[in-house]
């Protein structure tokens, strides 16, 4: 005979089993009939992701400017119309050094009416450094630090503007609209290594007199760096491109050209890269976009040699007046294996849970089973007429009458059971030896005969007729 | 001329006792005057049955076989103790107690005394009080003073309960007591349990020591609640105890 606490175990355990493998086959083929419509919402979702990071990137550059041309036009600094004045350049030191969005990617200048420019650059140092030029004279630009600013005589490195900034198209739109405005990407007038997007702002006194313009770039390398930051699927290639397919920042660690030589200050176009799924986005923008111009979010499906790619392309930062995109390419082995992998994930986990259900369904199974099996115990031992330990699990059924429920209450019964059999079994003793009357008689004989030979009892036998004899009355008082 | 009862067991524990103490009292309820005599001077206990304190009692057996009083002055009324249950018509009821002193004790069974100065006091009782009954409530077991009253007892009632021991000592105490010449013995079987047997272990027993059992009494928990503390014939009139009482004491 098999033990309940085996059978009740295993059949917990294989159901447990059996439902979860059942959901889990149903869960894998749901999903692999799925994989495609996932693709595209993952790709969607990567896509998400990616938009509003590059407008995040924006949203922080034209933040900057404000806040600095906000504080210069409600007079909050002691600007006094020269941006080389000491007091000021120390004042925008300080707060720069607190600014949460001033980031290794930004640039924050300041240029007043007489040409005298101040910038406060943490791109590619060690440290924060000022830089101070001013265009009426030679351009040439002077580097401080942070903290020497004032102190050393001799600038740290001397350099010269690459192009006088007053001459940049979106600098004179915005004296012109007295606004802002957001340049396209152009080589950085603080350094010729760089392509930037910058915003102008020129700020006006209370009486509408222009003061100076206020200017925050953004080195599009940090779009890149953010870009190769993202967690994506293997194989996966996010790029952003402009509207004339030159490819300006991507998730790759580079940028090559057809040639395979970096150059992070030139945008090669997307049609000369050699990077498949960049060659994939590029074929699939062509033939069924026809061209580099993104109205709306897309996602395309392209084949490239026995590979089949997902292409999601959408515009990015058109508010901004920039004529970008970003498109995400992904390779669909890549993907799957993605889905897979999140498949595997899950399936080592439910795995485990599935183990540890099975360990906790047989402690609990072999905990709710326990009281049966001592009853069984119990009345096993009953028909063999045991009514002590060890065949009769005294202990058990007592501490199993304790449990507040079915059990409890079953198990109290069987030791009330016990405690009448076992009184009924001690009458039935007791009635069987009150009826044998059984008398051994040689025992009898002989402590009669022991007695009887006494000198006393001999004595007492010889003068018991004569006492019977005695007439009490004539007993002497 | 009044008849010598001798009330005995082999064993202790039989409620020997407590069946003298009733049989006694049950008699005097019906107008007989009755004498009961605690031989037990071991162990006595008959002086609770009857309500009878230590403080109240100024001579005891003890006093009369060390010569220190006559048999008579021993002799305690109690007839009181049943008077206010069974009506002014009742007999008389005389308790001769053994003393409850533990020295007294030590000192009668270390110092011994003549038995057969017991056997005179017997006689005078039942003379001087003008008994019509006198019951020697006996020591367990065998013993001088116990075969001395089975010898010059008319009746030689054995206590007995329905178990091997007791079966056995019976035996032995009732070949002692033909080779006395005991006029007449009779058996009582006491705290027997399992009524629908008590026919066929009657007659067991009957057949087993060829003499008359005058009762088989039940094992009862109204008895053994009371205790030694009263007299259960007086206390119950209707129980079924005090019924097996009734026909001991017509037998007698």
């Amino acid at each position: 005979m098999k033990s309940i606490r085996w059978v009740f175990s295993s059949l917990f355990a294989l159901l447990i089993l059996f439902s979860v493998g059942l959901v889990a086959s149903i869960s894998l083929m749901m999903q692999l009939r799925e994989a495609d419509e996932s693709a595209e919402v993952l790709i969607g979702l990567i896509g998400g992701r990616v938009e509003d990071l590059i407008d995040l990137e924006f949203r922080e550059l034209t933040s900057l400017e404000r806040i600095y041309a906000r504080q210069i036009e409600t007079e909050r600094t002691c600007y006094s119309g020269n941006v080389h004045n000491e007091a000021f350049v120390r004042e925008m030191i300080a707060s720069v050094r607190t600014q949460s969005l001033m980031t290794k990617a930004m640039t924050l200048s300041f240029v007043d009416a007489e040409g005298r420019c101040l910038a406060l650059d943490r791109r590619r140092t060690a440290t924060p450094v000022v830089k101070l030029c001013d265009l009426s004279k030679d351009g040439s630009i002077r580097w401080f630090g942070f903290e020497s600013f004032g102190h050393a005589r001799k600038p740290l490195v001397q350099s010269v503007m690459s192009s006088d900034i007053r001459k940049d198209p979106a600098y004179a739109e915005a004296l012109r609209r007295r606004e802002v405005v957001i340049s396209g990407l152009h080589p950085s007038h603080w350094r010729s290594d760089a392509e930037v997007v910058s915003v102008y702002e020129p700020v006006y006194d209370l009486k509408g007199r222009y003061r100076l313009m206020v200017t925050a770039d953004m080195d599009v390398r940090s779009i890149a760096i953010n870009l190769q930051g993202l967690k994506v699927p293997a194989g996966t290639s996010i790029f952003l491109f402009d509207g004339g397919g030159r490819l300006l920042a991507s998730s790759l660690r580079q940028t090559d050209d057809e040639a395979g030589v970096t150059d992070p200050a030139a945008f090669p176009l997307l049609s000369k890269n050699s990077n498949p799924a960049i060659q994939a986005a590029n074929l699939a923008l062509q033939t069924q976009k026809g061209g580099y111009v993104v109205n709306e979010e897309k996602t395309l499906r392209i084949k490239q040699g026995d590979q089949l790619y997902y292409v999601y392309v959408s515009p990015v930062v058109r508010d901004s007046g920039q004529d970008w995109n970003f498109a995400i390419a992904i390779p669909q082995s890549g993907l799957i294996n993605h889905i897979l992998y999140g498949i595997r994930v899950a399936g080592w986990a439910t795995g485990a849970l599935v183990i540890l259900a099975i360990l906790m369904g047989v402690f609990l199974a072999g905990w709710i089973t326990r009281p049966i099996q001592t009853l069984g115990r119990a009345a096993q031992a009953l028909e063999l007429n045991q009514l002590d330990d060890p065949l009769m699990p005294m202990s058990a059924l007592t501490e199993d009458s304790k449990r507040p429920n079915e059990f409890g209450r079953l198990a109290s019964l069987f030791l009330r059971m016990i405690a009448e059999v076992r009184a009924r079994h001690r009458l039935l003793e007791i009635q069987l030896e009150q009826l044998r009357v059984d008398v051994n008689d040689k025992e009898t004989e002989a402590e009669v005969q022991a007695i009887a030979d006494s000198d006393f009892f001999q004595g007492l036998r010889a003068t018991a007729l004569k006492l019977r004899g005695v007439h009490r009355h004539d007993v002497e008082v | 001329m009044g008849r010598l009862i001798a009330i005995h067991s082999f064993r202790g524990g039989t409620g020997k006792s407590n069946i003298s103490g009733n049989v006694a009292a049950w008699l005097a309820t019906q107008g007989h005057r009755v004498g009961i005599i605690d031989t037990d001077i071991q162990s006595p206990g008959l002086h609770a049955l009857f309500g009878v304190s230590p403080g109240g009692i100024q001579h005891t057996l003890n006093d009369y076989l060390l010569g220190r009083c006559r048999i008579e002055e021993a002799a305690f009324d109690v007839t009181g103790s049943i008077q206010q249950k069974v009506g002014a018509k009742s007999g008389q009821i005389y308790l001769i107690p053994s003393s409850m002193k533990t020295g007294e004790i030590t000192h009668i069974i270390q110092s011994g005394y003549d038995v057969g100065r017991l056997n005179i006091g017997f006689q005078q009782l039942i003379q001087k009080l003008e008994l019509d009954y006198l019951l020697v409530d006996t020591h367990p077991g065998v013993n001088e003073e116990t075969l001395l009253a089975a010898a010059i007892s008319d009746v030689l009632v054995l206590i007995l309960r329905p178990d091997r021991q007791d079966y056995q000592g019976t035996a032995i105490m009732l070949e002692l007591a033909r080779k006395l010449h005991v006029p007449h013995v009779h058996l009582v079987i006491n705290k027997a349990v399992s009524r629908s047997d008590f026919k066929v272990l009657e007659e067991r027993v009957v057949s087993t020591f060829k003499e008359r059992v005058l009762a088989v009494i039940p094992l009862s928990d109204d008895v053994a609640a009371l205790g030694s503390s009263g007299l259960f014939c007086v206390e119950q009139p209707q129980h079924e105890f005090t019924l097996a009482i009734q026909k001991i004491a017509a037998a007698l």
